[in-house]
């Protein structure tokens, strides 16, 4: 499939409202929508009544005719919410932002995501009905209710087909957490873990222990998609759009998959490659979306950094944390730094556009745990649902 | 031993369009399957259209006997429901159908036998309307490739299909094949205190 878009929009602007545990924002999801856009514009140097396309992804329930209303935009030329997914639509809400302003749809587009958890409910508690209907009829009433038992279930698959351990999975988690110490943004920022803490932290749902699971949180992020030509009139270096891909695999959902346990990238990653025109190799620093470690680790394999089940083998040695925070001694220090902010595990869990952020703080040199002359860097969105996406930015 | 293996309060099943068919058989302990009378292929949950051939033609095929084996679990100790405060941690497995092309549905594992004393007959166990009681699995017990067969817990107006291990001489081959062709890479997993 030819792909026309590699380098033609870049992301001019980022912005993110101060990440707090759920329950602790004091002001309303809405507000903090629009202050990530504001802030988005500002960071861009661009009027804010530019904007004319607003993209976000998982529902989000702070609509595009809200914002613009509320933000005195007179002309929203598209208004556009990436279908199902959840927070496998991060880097799909950004794509659609891309192909709209390559086709000259809008100029400047806004892709979102706004959660406060503690004011609509968290992820991390049901409240399914006393009666349910539709797919939710065979898990619920079995006690199968949120996302950390249905990721407990391919966890526990992977580990028995192919050797995987908590171990491994506490490699992910360690990684995530180290990164967060250098970040004052990060909620988890001065509270390191260890792997013993990580051993002896309780089980939510067996094997998955508390510090395998991202954290709920309230906060809003944003980034301004635009053409190169436009971003010349703005004030940051761009950060350009090489590829992103969305989509889905056979049978998501069931448990029959032909590629259970898997975090549906299969067939999403190898678009991602194709259009970029890059392989993992060439990756130097990755934002990988965690709902689990044990869907990282698939995402990881699913990208082609490793072949399948050797995720966990792959993740030791200190190869995900960067040089900065490693053990001494590692043998893999440094080699391919992940989620350098933190991630959902322990900057804040934004629904993954924060990690978006983080990907253009990279290119821009001014991550907290910034990987020295890293001049690519790939997203990759919720992994485990359907549809799920990724991209790829360069310098 | 409980009426049923979570507390009242939790969600039941209401059949919809797609699955209400699959419910009332439920409801007559009858553990029926779709199929595809096209291409054969066998599909869960109830959906109207064969992903393979797109055929609407369908059988509901009866498990007989409702056999399976356990694909995978997990042990939750985390409630996430309001219903669950205070239920001790449970287990929820995906239980690979033995005669139903490897369809793989959802389910809670409890135990039929405790202490191995009282052996309630199998037939009853599928056939008989009548009430059995069950109890909870030791969730150290649990394992990948375990063979287990259907229980049935009746609530008023709707039944669940429950698993319990099984010595089904079908089910133990079942068993057998799975552990043939996905033999475990780790060792089996920690458990942290009874359930």
């Amino acid at each position: 499939m030819p792909w026309s878009m590699r380098d033609k929009t870049c992301i001019a602007g980022i912005g993110e409202t101060e990440f707090l545990p759920w329950g602790q924002a004091r002001r309303s999801e809405f507000q903090m929508a629009c202050e990530a856009i504001i802030t988005t514009c500002e960071d861009a140097g661009l009027p804010v009544e530019q904007v004319d396309g607003i993209f976000s992804y998982a529902d989000d329930r702070n609509n595009g005719p809200w914002i613009a209303r509320a933000l005195g935009i007179p002309q929203l030329r598209i208004n556009n919410m990436f279908w199902g997914g959840g927070g496998g639509g991060g880097s799909g809400a950004v794509c659609n932002a891309m192909m709209a302003v390559y086709s000259g749809v809008c100029n400047y587009a806004i892709a979102f995501r706004s959660l406060a958890q503690g004011q609509f409910g968290r992820f991390g508690q049901s409240r399914a009905a006393e009666r349910v209907q539709g797919e939710g009829a065979h898990s619920s009433p079995f006690g199968l209710m949120n996302p950390v038992h249905r990721y407990a279930l391919h966890a526990r698959r992977h580990m028995h087909e192919f050797g995987t351990t908590e171990d491994h999975l506490c490699n992910l988690s360690l990684a995530s957490y180290k990164h967060a110490q250098r970040n004052p943004r990060a909620v988890m920022y001065g509270r390191p873990i260890t792997r013993e803490l990580y051993h002896k932290s309780r089980y939510i749902s067996e094997p998955l222990h508390l510090y395998d699971c991202c954290q709920e949180n309230d906060g809003a992020a944003a980034v301004l998609v635009t053409t190169p030509e436009r971003a010349r009139d703005l004030k940051q270096k761009p950060t350009f759009l090489m590829a992103a891909a969305q989509g889905t695999g056979p049978h998501e959902g069931g448990y029959a998959s032909p590629e259970y346990p898997t975090s549906n990238f299969n067939s999403v990653a190898k678009d991602l490659w194709a259009r970029s025109g890059i392989e993992p190799k060439d990756i130097q620093v990755m934002q990988i979306y965690e709902n689990m470690t044990s869907m990282v680790l698939m995402s990881i394999e699913e990208h082609g950094f490793c072949k399948r089940g050797e995720g966990g083998p792959f993740s030791d040695g200190g190869r995900l944390e960067h040089k900065l925070v490693a053990d001494p001694g590692a043998p893999h220090a440094g080699k391919l730094p992940m989620n350098t902010s933190g991630g959902n595990l322990a900057e804040a869990y934004i629904h993954g556009l924060e990690l978006v952020t983080e990907a253009v703080r990279q290119m821009r040199g001014t991550s907290t745990c910034q990987v020295e002359g890293a001049e690519i860097c790939l997203v990759a969105s919720g992994p485990g649902v359907a549809p799920v996406s990724d991209l790829i930015v360069r310098r | 031993m409980a009426d049923s293996y979570f507390p009242k309060g939790m969600p039941l099943p209401q059949g919809g369009m797609h699955d209400q068919e699959y419910w009332a058989w439920t409801k007559r302990h009858r553990l029926m399957i779709q199929r595809c009378t096209k291409c054969g292929t066998f599909r869960h949950n109830p959906i109207p259209h064969c992903f393979k051939c797109r055929s609407l033609d369908y059988l509901w095929v009866d498990q007989v006997p409702p056999i399976g084996v356990v694909y995978t679990f997990t042990i939750v100790r985390a409630p996430a429901h309001p219903a669950l405060v205070g239920r001790p941690p449970f287990n929820v497995a995906v239980v690979e159908l033995s005669r139903a092309g490897g369809v793989r549905l959802a389910t809670n594992l409890v135990d039929m036998n405790p202490n191995g004393k009282e052996p309630v007959s199998q037939v009853a166990r599928w056939n008989n309307p009548a009430k059995v009681p069950a109890f909870e699995l030791d969730p150290k017990s649990i394992r990948i490739g375990m063979p287990v067969e259907v229980v049935w817990e009746d609530h008023e107006d709707v039944t669940l299909p429950l698993f319990c291990p099984s010595t089904d001489p079908e089910a133990l081959a079942a068993a057998e094949r799975h552990t043939k062709a996905a033999p475990p890479k780790t060792a089996p997993p920690k458990t942290r205190g009874a359930a």
